[in-house]
């Protein structure tokens, strides 16, 4: 009687096992495929690791000086979520940048001053001993090599959460600035692959690209991203206009180079209904009109 | 004093012989190298994540070595009865208390310089530079703290019945001044009311050993030297926390029975 016990026990072990396993192995590989092995063990922490790894970058964009999540309660929102490497790299216009300017001269005062006046001696005394003054990586002697130190957290915030877009465009604004253009596009198009739908890193690639001379690819790529923006963001209440400009200013400037004036005044008269100085963008309308260039301010 | 350095000498060989320094060390290393191996964008110049990650690792390890060391001294001389033969002979139980806070710290004094020697060799490897005063105030100062931290430690081991309680608390305790020493009189100036008040008696009272530990940053992003006036200040501080740290343990200890 035991035998028959023992062996009815391996057999039904047998069979569950063999029902199981094909179960098993698909959902694992489903989850492996759609998730990765760090989302598979951290879950939706790995998010707020990877924000930090993000802000992190920005500690080191400032060569240590930031403030601390005490010293960010008493600072505008805006301020304090939004980092200053994102706030450098975020896209701008001529026709934005006034606005844009004054916002960010507003963070960046409250970035500057964040410490204030020494609270007591210990206070005074201490700030001898950490980072306490504003400074930017990319303004000393190594120039803008400098900037890779904020690389790796940039990375490793992208390995944590690759659905997180601005950590792609980021990492390729400061790596066109060091002249790794083949890096920036290998990262964006990583970016790509985990956020297919995304017009910011579609933007970003034809930035790329048109550092590279590679003018039909970049139009490509903005008329998709255009495309993208107009699918999620039109019909969104307040839609990201910022973006929007400087994809038609882009456009714009691509089809007067390519001499065709008439899709570049297209785009232009699109950009003027979003603009907040249109008198700006028909001025310019009148220009192209009239055959004369069209450039975009460049980025710092 | 001569009874003080012998008792130090006989810590540091303990230290020396355990393995604790020697796993730590190896941790340190491996850790760093293995995150040195990682490429970030094919470029082989940067430097600052791993001064960051080394710096903190060696941090926690002269925490845990100090920690770990001084809460057992005068506990395991109180538990393997060492400690009657000892006093039995002219050493004061002020000498033994300081000969134990000077063994633990030469000891991690040694145990410092080895693992500021590989920090500066693994920055060296990427920066190709050896800013010696900046890695020599750096080290100090950690050495300094690490006085205040056994000190304390020293002082808690005579109160609280076992080390692993003592090494519990000191490290909460450490931990707790290294993470909100800093921002308590913020804390304190939004709570208000007598909590408020509390918060700044704290505040005020406290070794803020985060002074010396916020010194990575300045090495990690290559600030300029802390002026040599105000650094010999801090050193200052954490030598009257010391003393301090040791008045009380001495204070506790001279009439303390000494069966378990």
């Amino acid at each position: 009687m035991p035998w028959l016990r023992l062996t009815a026990l391996v057999v039904s072990a047998f069979t569950l096992a063999t029902v199981l396993e094909p179960a098993l192995r698909q959902w694992s590989r489903r989850k492996a495929q759609a998730q990765g092995v760090l989302a598979a063990l951290m879950g939706d922490s790995r998010r707020l690791f990877a924000n930090h790894l993000f802000v992190q970058s920005d500690v080191y964009l400032h060569g240590g000086y930031y403030p601390s999540i005490f010293d960010q309660s008493e600072r505008p929102p805006d301020a304090a979520t939004k980092p200053a490497a994102a706030r450098q790299a975020a896209p701008r216009d001529d026709d934005h940048k006034r606005k844009d300017g004054e916002h960010d001269e507003h963070s960046e005062a409250c970035d500057h001053d964040f410490l204030g006046r020494p609270r007591n001696w210990i206070d005074a005394f201490g700030r001898n001993f950490f980072p306490s003054q504003h400074t930017h990586l990319g303004e000393g002697k190594a120039g803008m090599a400098e900037a890779r130190e904020i690389l790796p957290w940039l990375k490793l915030s992208a390995e944590l959460d690759p659905q997180r877009v601005e950590t792609y465009v980021v990492a390729a604004y400061w790596l066109r600035q060091m002249n790794k253009e083949t890096e920036a596009l290998q990262f964006l198009r990583e970016g790509l692959r985990h956020n297919p739908d995304s017009y910011d890193i579609l933007f970003e690639l034809g930035l790329c690209y048109e550092n590279k001379n590679e003018s039909a690819l970049a139009r490509n790529l903005w008329e998709i991203s255009l495309r993208r923006w107009q699918e999620q963001q039109s019909r969104r209440e307040r839609p990201d206009h910022l973006m929007l400009a400087q994809l038609l200013t882009h456009l714009a400037r691509l089809e007067v180079r390519a001499h065709r004036p008439d899709v570049a005044v297209k785009y232009l008269e699109t950009l003027k209904t979003i603009s907040p100085h249109p008198e700006e963008i028909q001025k310019r309308i009148e220009e192209v009109k009239a055959g004369q260039p069209f450039e975009v301010e460049k980025k710092p | 004093m001569n009874t003080v350095w012998a008792i130090a000498f006989v810590v540091i060989l303990e230290l020396i012989r355990k393995k604790d320094f020697y796993v730590l060390f190896v941790l340190t290393a491996l850790i760093t190298l293995v995150m040195g191996t990682v490429n970030f964008f094919n470029d082989d110049n940067i430097v600052r994540y791993l001064k960051e990650i080394c710096l903190l690792l060696i941090w926690i390890s002269s925490l845990v070595i100090s920690i770990s060391t001084a809460a057992r001294q005068v506990p395991a001389e109180k538990e393997n009865r060492t400690i009657f033969p000892l006093l039995a002979k002219p050493v004061t139980r002020a000498q033994l208390l300081l000969g134990k806070f000077l063994g633990c710290w030469l000891a991690c004094g040694l145990a410092l310089v080895l693992f500021y020697v590989f920090f500066g060799a693994v920055a060296a490897s990427r920066e190709h530079a050896w800013p010696v005063a900046h890695y020599f105030q750096a080290l100090v100062l950690h050495w300094a703290a690490l006085a205040v931290i056994i000190a304390l430690t020293l002082a808690g081991s005579i109160v609280l019945a076992a080390p692993s309680s003592t090494v519990t608390i000191t490290f909460v305790v450490v931990a707790g001044i290294l993470y909100l020493g800093g921002h308590l009189d913020k804390v304190a100036l939004r709570t208000g009311g007598v909590a408020g008040v509390a918060l700044h008696v704290i505040y005020f009272v406290i070794p803020h050993l985060e002074l010396f530990a916020n010194v990575r940053d300045l090495i990690i992003h290559n600030w300029p030297l802390v002026p040599w006036l105000v650094w010999f200040g801090a050193l200052l501080y954490a030598a009257v926390y010391a003393a301090i740290f040791l008045l009380i343990a001495w204070l506790l200890f001279r009439r303390k029975a000494l069966n378990i």
